[in-house]
């Protein structure tokens, strides 16, 4: 029997690795992926969980073990937050080209300075050129549920590729909330066992990842990339049956809310979009018509979700809580995606670009008023009033036209 | 020696070198990193070296020490504070570079940085506060944490068959570092022998001699979840009785 439980997205994703039966995972405490180290060390300890647990000696060592783990053909897991995540950089490429499905739970996490512990999505975006399948959960829920999809996808015998099970720090990661503990039964139905085709096996022996000639790098990363399309046609399948077995309702790639009628939407992933939701009410009833588009996957993009969706409406708001400075546009990684997703798209919207929820920020309801007031205003202009815009910074809603206005009258420029 | 301040309040006497703006401290209350840091501060006046003193802490609780001294500080990454100092210490041969560390940072983490650095006998000052685990995190099993020892990674206490015996780490420094290295385990128990340690660890350095390393024995009773008396007690005899306080190599005296 499915069981109900309170616990928050760390617990959620001990209960997808207890239940996928993992046999190794590597711990280096940082917050606030610590949470599942103590979780699932208790867990081995208490004999609900039968796995290897190493305490490595940082992120690097983690990363490495559950890349060694994975080659000897075990299910394998790890993780990390905020520096974390980056100091383990080397391991990334090498993981996803030895084609080792291991899993990494990553809770994110400000990159430093300023050493803060807030939540922020710049740490694992970092990874996205590495050949990892990955994208966040919006709550303690999607995290379990994702940790079983991811494996599922991750460990086809057609894809063979490490994920990520990424997720807002505290947000996720430490807010309490209910979620359902799915059944064993359901779970053994939705994701067979680990048998991988090679692996080291001293009957047998492989050579892994050795030094290769120049010219046969090229083959293997064309293979990396034609593997990340079939990712792309694998996720709608598997969500369609995870959906099946489990009773869920996820979308395969694009979660919308509110968007039939719609001519603007934000476009954002995480965490964020439960208050996104709860705004979208109160600029419904102020007359906005407005809606929202949710990123289940950020690799591989969701390009061609995208290019049917968006042209329903007029202005997307694309809301970045991640830096990517010197990107094109000003903006955040999602905005370059999102914009190249529909460039060549004829009847395609205008995209707007919003830096927001930095530094562990919750995106306040206001924040979304004030980012619906500059949306609004680029809908009647019918053209890019400012590319992007860091929302409290630089501004151009009502509110922040009408201060401006105001400091000037009072201390009118000496220029 | 205390002194009478002007609201009459009886306060001990600090040393010169500490930011005094920046005091009380940020540790927790009993914690064994102010302790260390008064016995480095006050071997830091004696030698009167505060003018030539470059304090790096390393992220742990160390960190909170961003700010202490009266000198120019640096804060670094994890595990690289030894490095860092010692690209300082290259560039500007005329300071006194310090280092200072939890055993995550130092013997998990930063290890390689420690056992590199000792080799390369760099005229740099290493301190390392151990106190048994990952005290910034949240007290989580550390290379030191001792046999038996319960955190929140081993809740049953830490099985030595799974996961080795404790990092003994200034034997570990001694048995690399060449001729000229000094290198000590003290302890807060003992403040007056810890400082020495840590006063002849500076001189080590003054004197261009080599590597200088000084393991500080401590305590988190925020994360042992011990009160004042349990604590002491850890530290006096559960740690000491694993971790030899004393000094395991002094550079022979020049010739001539
Ligand atoms: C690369 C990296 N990994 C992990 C962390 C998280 N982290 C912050 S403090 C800390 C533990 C510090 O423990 P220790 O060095 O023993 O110092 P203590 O707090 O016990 O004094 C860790 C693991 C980090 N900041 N950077
Ligand atoms: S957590 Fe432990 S090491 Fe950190 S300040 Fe508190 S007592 Fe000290
Ligand atoms: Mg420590």
């Amino acid at each position: 029997m499915p069981i109900k439980k309170r616990g928050t997205g760390l617990t959620a994703v001990a209960d997808a690795w207890q239940l996928a039966d993992i046999d190794v995972t590597a711990s280096y405490p940082i917050r606030p992926y610590t949470a599942v180290m103590a979780e699932v060390a208790k867990r081995i300890a208490n004999g609900q969980m039968k796995c290897e647990m190493v305490h490595g000696e940082g992120e690097h060592a983690q990363f490495s073990i559950a890349h060694g783990a994975s080659m000897a053909g075990a299910r394998a897991t790890t993780g990390s937050s905020g520096v974390g995540v980056t100091y383990a950089f080397e391991t990334y490429s090498p993981i996803a080209g030895g084609r080792c499905p291991i899993q990494a739970l990553i809770g994110d996490r400000t990159l430093d300075p300023p050493g803060d512990f807030g939540s922020e999505h710049t740490d694992c975006l970092t990874l996205r050129d590495n050949g990892w399948i990955y994208g966040w959960a919006e709550n303690a829920q999607e995290a379990l549920d994702n940790s079983l999809l991811c494996f599922r996808i991750g460990e086809d015998p057609e894809i063979m590729l490490p994920q990520i099970v990424a997720m807002d720090g505290y947000f996720v990661t430490h807010i309490s909330q209910d979620y359902v503990m799915p059944d064993q039964a359901q779970v053994d139905k939705f994701l067979p066992p680990f048998k991988p085709e090679f692996r080291l096996d001293v009957n047998k022996p492989v050579i892994m990842g050795p030094q290769i000639e120049p010219e046969m790098g090229p083959p293997l990363e064309w293979d990396r990339n034609v593997v990340m399309e079939r990712v792309k046609e694998l996720i709608p399948k598997a969500t369609a049956e995870f959906n099946k077995i489990f009773g869920a309702k996820y979308a395969p790639f694009v979660d919308e809310y509110m968007t039939d009628d719609a001519d603007m939407v934000f476009l954002l992933q995480g965490a964020h979009a439960v208050t996104c939701r709860s705004a979208i009410k109160y600029l419904r009833e102020a007359g906005y018509k407005v809606g929202m588009c949710r990123l289940r996957w950020i690799r591989p993009f969701p390009d061609a979700a995208l290019q049917q969706i968006l042209p329903k409406f007029k202005v997307v708001g694309v809301i970045d809580t991640n830096t990517s400075y010197g990107a094109a546009g000003g903006g955040g990684v999602l905005l370059v995606e999102t914009r190249a997703s529909v460039s060549e798209v004829a009847n395609k919207p205008i995209i707007q670009g919003f830096t927001s929820g930095l530094g562990g920020e919750t995106i306040t309801h206001e924040e979304f008023f004030k980012m619906a007031d500059m949306m609004k205003q680029t809908l009647d202009a019918g053209k890019i009033i400012q590319s992007s815009t860091w929302v409290n910074f630089n501004d151009y809603d009502k509110a922040a036209i009408e201060v401006k206005a105001a400091w000037e009258q009072a201390a009118p420029s000496t220029k | 020696m205390q002194e009478l301040k002007e609201n009459n309040v009886l306060q001990p006497a600090i040393p010169r070198s500490w930011n005094e703006e920046t005091k009380p401290h940020k540790f927790c209350p009993g914690c064994g990193h102010g302790i260390i840091l008064k016995a480095l501060g006050e071997a830091i006046d004696e030698l009167g070296i505060i003018d030539q003193v470059v304090f790096g802490c390393d992220i742990g609780c160390s960190l909170l020490s961003w700010d202490f001294f009266a000198c120019d500080s640096v804060q670094t990454h994890h595990g690289r504070t030894t490095p860092t100092i010692t690209g300082m210490k290259r560039a500007n041969s005329d300071i006194v570079g310090i280092a200072y560390m939890g055993d995550g940072g130092g013997y998990a983490i930063g290890s390689q940085h420690l056992f590199n650095a000792a080799v390369r006998n760099e005229r740099i000052t290493v301190i390392l506060c151990n106190n048994c685990n990952y005290g910034m995190t949240g007290g989580q099993m550390a290379p030191t944490t001792l046999p038996g020892m319960k955190t929140e990674t081993s809740p049953y206490g830490r099985d030595v068959n799974e996961t080795g015996y404790p990092t003994k780490g200034p034997e570990m420094v001694a048995a690399v570092a060449p001729e000229g290295a000094y290198v000590a385990r003290g302890s807060i128990a003992n403040v007056r022998q810890l400082k020495g340690f840590i006063k002849k660890a500076l001189e080590n350095q003054l004197a261009g001699s080599g590597f200088s390393f000084v393991e500080c024995l401590s305590s988190c009773p925020t994360n042992w979840r011990t009160n004042a008396k349990q604590t002491w007690e850890f530290v006096e005899k559960d740690m000491a009785e694993y971790f030899k306080v004393g000094e395991l190599r002094i550079p022979q005296a020049k010739e001539g």
